[in-house]
């Protein structure tokens, strides 16, 4: 499905109302990769193609009912990655779309997280290496199942 | 021994601790944040450490990098009910319990009866980092 290198989607956040003029014209209509827009799963979601003028791609009209703002970007896929992303979101019962919303949406949480660490470093004093490897280990001791307590409370 | 665990809930405890400059909780943040991991914290446990902690900027800093999870209906009904078999009016720590559960995930929070036998009565084998 996924064939060329470029794999292009529709990516879409709405909820209702939405108008369903919303179009996206494919970039290479020519590729594979086009019967993402028209065959991608998405829940609550009503997805729909129409060939555009010869030459031109198709357009991909979609009116959805759970995300709260549409916004539409073609998006670069290593072909591997499309592939894997595909199996993923299937796997997990979700529209390639929506999969791809929320490995951004954590990756985006991940960065806020630890800018938030750097903001309470930059008052508090920065977590030496010692610290840092103190954290990782007790990150990694609750991660195999085993229980601590904290031995001495260390605060600035 | 309980089995591996996939992620992190925060009680009350976690979050003063993180105000009042408890390192080690700060470095266990950002080793979980650097390895993708984004601790959860049921909304009451926010309630909870913005009534008893001055130190909000600190607050914020924390669950900037966290998932804030909303008690909604259904999660209120169960945890009253969960309350109720566990016999506790600790409703905070029976939804870190309950979070924890359905997360798989360990527990930063205080040491708290209601905490493990919410979590027993869930049939979890509860992990607990005590602060």
């Amino acid at each position: 499905m996924y064939g060329g290198h470029f794999a292009c989607h529709c990516y879409k956040m709405s909820s209702e109302p939405v108008p369903a003029t919303w179009f996206h014209q494919e970039r290479n209509p020519g590729s594979a990769a086009r019967s993402a827009c028209t065959t991608a799963p998405f829940t609550g979601a009503v997805v729909a193609s129409a060939p555009a003028a010869p030459g031109r791609g198709r357009r991909c009209y979609s009116v959805s009912y759970h995300w709260g703002v549409v916004i539409k970007r073609s998006v670069s896929l290593a072909d591997d990655v499309a592939k894997a992303v595909e199996a993923a979101a299937r796997e997990d019962g979700v529209s390639f779309s929506s999969w791809l919303t929320t490995a951004a949406e954590r990756q985006l949480r991940v960065r806020k997280g630890l800018r938030g660490v750097a903001a309470w470093e930059a008052e508090a004093g920065t977590l030496t290496a010692e610290e840092i490897a103190a954290g990782e280990a007790l990150l990694a001791r609750l991660l195999s199942g085993v229980s601590g307590m904290a031995s001495r409370v260390r605060r600035r | 021994m309980p089995g591996a665990r996939e992620g992190i809930v925060y009680g009350p405890a976690a979050l003063r601790a993180a105000a009042r400059g408890d390192r080690i909780v700060w470095a266990m943040h950002r080793a979980a944040l650097a390895n993708g991991i984004i601790p959860v914290v049921p909304a009451a446990a926010v309630a909870d450490a913005y009534r008893t902690e001055a130190r909000v900027e600190r607050l914020e800093e924390l669950l900037a990098g966290s998932e804030v999870e909303d008690l909604g209906d259904e999660s209120a009904r169960r945890a009253g009910e969960l309350a109720a078999r566990a016999d506790t009016t600790d409703l905070i720590a029976v939804t870190v319990a309950e979070a924890a559960c359905r997360h798989n995930a360990a527990v930063v929070a205080a040491r708290q009866n209601a905490l493990r036998s919410a979590a027993g009565l869930l049939g979890h084998d509860l992990v607990l980092y005590a602060v």
